[in-house]
C-alpha cells in the first residue's frame, strides 16, 4: 500500500549558471564594487568567504489552499553582476524577450547569454526603457550614445512572475500526487537540480510551505515544521491576519528569518533532509 | 493561572448578553465566534502536535478528546454513546474550566453559556475536511451532573480537497 510520502525526485537540467563555477573556489559573487577594468581579460575577483554555507536556503514560499502565493522571501546574496564600458559597436547581441533586454549571444568577461541589461551608465532601466523613456535596444543601436557603460546581470524574478510560478507548482504538486502509481501518495515533496533543491510541505489543510535550498542543506524537513509553526502563530493568532491572504506581518518575518539563520548554521552538510 | 481565562470568557458573554438581548442571538455569536477560533486553531493544533490525517471518525473522536482537550484545556473527557453506525458519539466534561465559578441566573435559561467550543470544534473541523454538527445535551449550569457534547459526522468536505488526499 503506498503509504507515506513518495519522493519525486524530478531532474531539471539547470539554466547556465553565471554566479558561480566550481573551478577550485566554491563561489564567486562579485559584491560591493561592481565594476572592474579589462585587464588582460581576467579582471579582479572577490571570492565568497564562506564555503560553508553562506546562504545556503534561498527562499521560502508560502501557498495558501486555492494555489495563490501569499509569502515569499528570497535570501541569497547578491548575484554575479558585470558592469563594463562599450564603445559602438556593441559586441554582443541583444534581444528583447519578456519586457527586458537579454544577451542573446556573446559571452565574455562575466556577461553571459541570458543576462539583462540592469543599468545603462549608472541609471537602472526600467525593463526595456531606459530611466528617461527612451527604448534600450534604440539606444543601444546609436553610435552618438558611445561609449556608454552598461551593468548586466541575472535577471530578478518580478512578483507576477513568482505569483505564477507559484499557482504553477500548486498545480504541478496536484499533477505529482495523480501521475504516481502508487494508491494514496503525496504530491511533489522535493524537486532535486545540480544548483538547488525545492522542499515542499503540505499542511492537512492544504497550505503548502516551499524552500528553495542549497543541495547540501540538511534539516530542511525540521525548518518547513518549523515555519509552519511560526505560521500558526505570528500569522494565524494576529486577529488582523485574514485566512488565505497575503501575509504582512512583522513579526513572521522577523521569526522566519530567524529561523532560516538557525537551519543555515546547523544544517549544512548534515545528514540528508 | 486560568482564572484570566475564566474572566475573560466571562465579560465576553456577560457583554454579548447586553448587546443581543436574546438568548439564542447569544447563542449564534457564540458559536460563530467558536468557529473563527476553530479555523485558526487548527493549524496551531496541527503544527505542534504533529497528528496524522484521521481516516475515522472513530481516531477523530480520540484525536480530540485525549490530544486537543489536553492541549488547550488540560482536561480529557470521556467519549462514550457511540451511535450504531459509527458517526455519532459523546464527549462527557466532568470538569469545564470555562465554567468555573459561574451560576446561570432564570431569566437566561436558554444560554448555552460555553457554546464557544461547539463552534471551534465545527471550525476545526472543517478545515480538515470534516463537516460535523456539534452541541451541548447535557450542561452542569443547567442542572445536569455532568457535561455532554454530542458530536455527529455529517459528512466529508470533498471539494478543495488538498492534492494527494485522494
Amino acid at each position: 500500500m503506498g503509504e507515506g510520502p513518495i519522493n519525486m525526485l524530478c531532474t531539471v537540467p539547470s539554466p547556465p549558471q553565471p554566479q558561480y563555477r566550481r573551478m577550485g573556489w566554491s563561489r564567486i559573487t562579485c559584491s560591493g564594487l561592481p565594476r572592474w577594468s579589462n585587464q588582460g581579460g581576467r579582471g579582479t575577483w572577490k571570492p565568497e568567504t564562506a564555503s560553508n554555507g553562506a546562504m545556503a536556503i534561498f527562499s521560502v514560499y508560502v501557498v495558501n489552499k486555492a494555489g495563490g502565493l501569499i509569502y515569499q522571501l528570497d535570501n541569497y546574496a547578491p548575484r554575479a553582476e558585470a558592469e563594463k564600458t562599450f564603445s559602438y559597436p556593441l559586441d554582443l547581441l541583444l534581444k528583447l524577450h519578456d519586457e527586458r533586454v537579454l544577451v542573446a549571444f556573446g559571452q565574455r568577461d562575466g556577461i553571459r547569454v541570458g543576462h539583462a541589461v540592469l543599468s545603462i551608465n549608472g541609471v537602472d532601466v526600467n525593463g526595456k526603457y531606459t530611466a528617461d523613456g527612451k527604448e534600450v535596444l534604440e539606444y543601444l543601436g546609436n553610435p552618438a550614445n558611445y561609449p556608454v557603460s552598461i551593468r548586466f546581470g541575472r535577471p530578478r524574478l518580478t512578483s507576477n512572475e513568482k505569483l505564477m510560478l507559484a499557482s504553477m507548482f500548486h498545480s504541478l504538486f496536484a499533477i505529482g500526487s495523480q501521475l504516481s502509481p502508487e494508491l494514496g501518495s503525496s504530491g511533489i515533496e522535493m524537486l532535486e537540480t545540480d544548483t538547488f533543491k525545492l522542499h515542499c510541505f503540505q499542511t492537512l489543510t492544504g497550505i503548502k510551505f516551499v524552500v528553495l535550498a542549497d543541495p547540501r542543506q540538511g534539516g530542511i524537513d525540521s525548518l518547513l515544521r518549523k515555519i509552519y509553526e511560526i505560521y500558526s502563530d505570528f500569522a494565524l493568532k494576529n486577529p488582523f491576519y485574514s485566512l488565505e491572504m497575503p501575509i504582512r506581518c512583522e513579526l513572521f518575518d522577523q521569526n522566519l528569518k530567524l529561523a532560516l539563520e538557525v537551519a543555515e548554521k546547523a544544517g549544512t552538510f548534515g545528514p540528508g533532509s | 493561572s486560568s482564572e484570566l481565562f475564566t474572566l475573560t470568557y466571562g465579560a465576553l458573554v456577560t457583554q454579548l448578553c447586553k448587546d443581543y438581548e436574546n438568548d439564542e442571538d447569544v447563542n449564534k455569536q457564540l458559536d460563530r465566534m467558536g468557529y473563527n477560533i476553530g479555523v485558526r486553531l487548527i493549524e496551531d493544533f496541527l503544527a505542534r502536535s504533529n497528528v496524522g490525517r484521521c481516516h475515522d471518525f472513530r481516531e477523530t473522536a480520540d484525536v480530540i478528546a485525549k490530544v486537543a482537550f489536553k492541549m488547550y484545556l488540560g482536561i480529557t473527557p470521556s467519549i462514550t454513546n457511540w451511535s450504531p453506525a459509527g458517526d455519532e458519539f459523546s464527549l462527557i466534561l466532568e470538569n469545564n474550566p470555562l465554567v468555573d465559578f459561574v451560576e446561570l441566573p432564570d431569566n437566561h435559561s436558554s444560554l448555552i453559556y460555553s457554546n464557544l467550543l461547539c463552534g471551534v470544534l465545527r471550525g476545526a473541523l472543517e478545515m480538515v475536511q470534516m463537516a460535523v454538527d456539534v452541541k451541548f445535551v447535557q450542561d452542569t449550569l443547567k442542572g445536569d451532573g455532568v457535561t455532554e457534547i454530542r458530536m455527529r459526522f455529517i459528512k466529508r468536505i470533498e471539494d478543495n480537497l488538498p492534492a494527494g488526499e485522494e
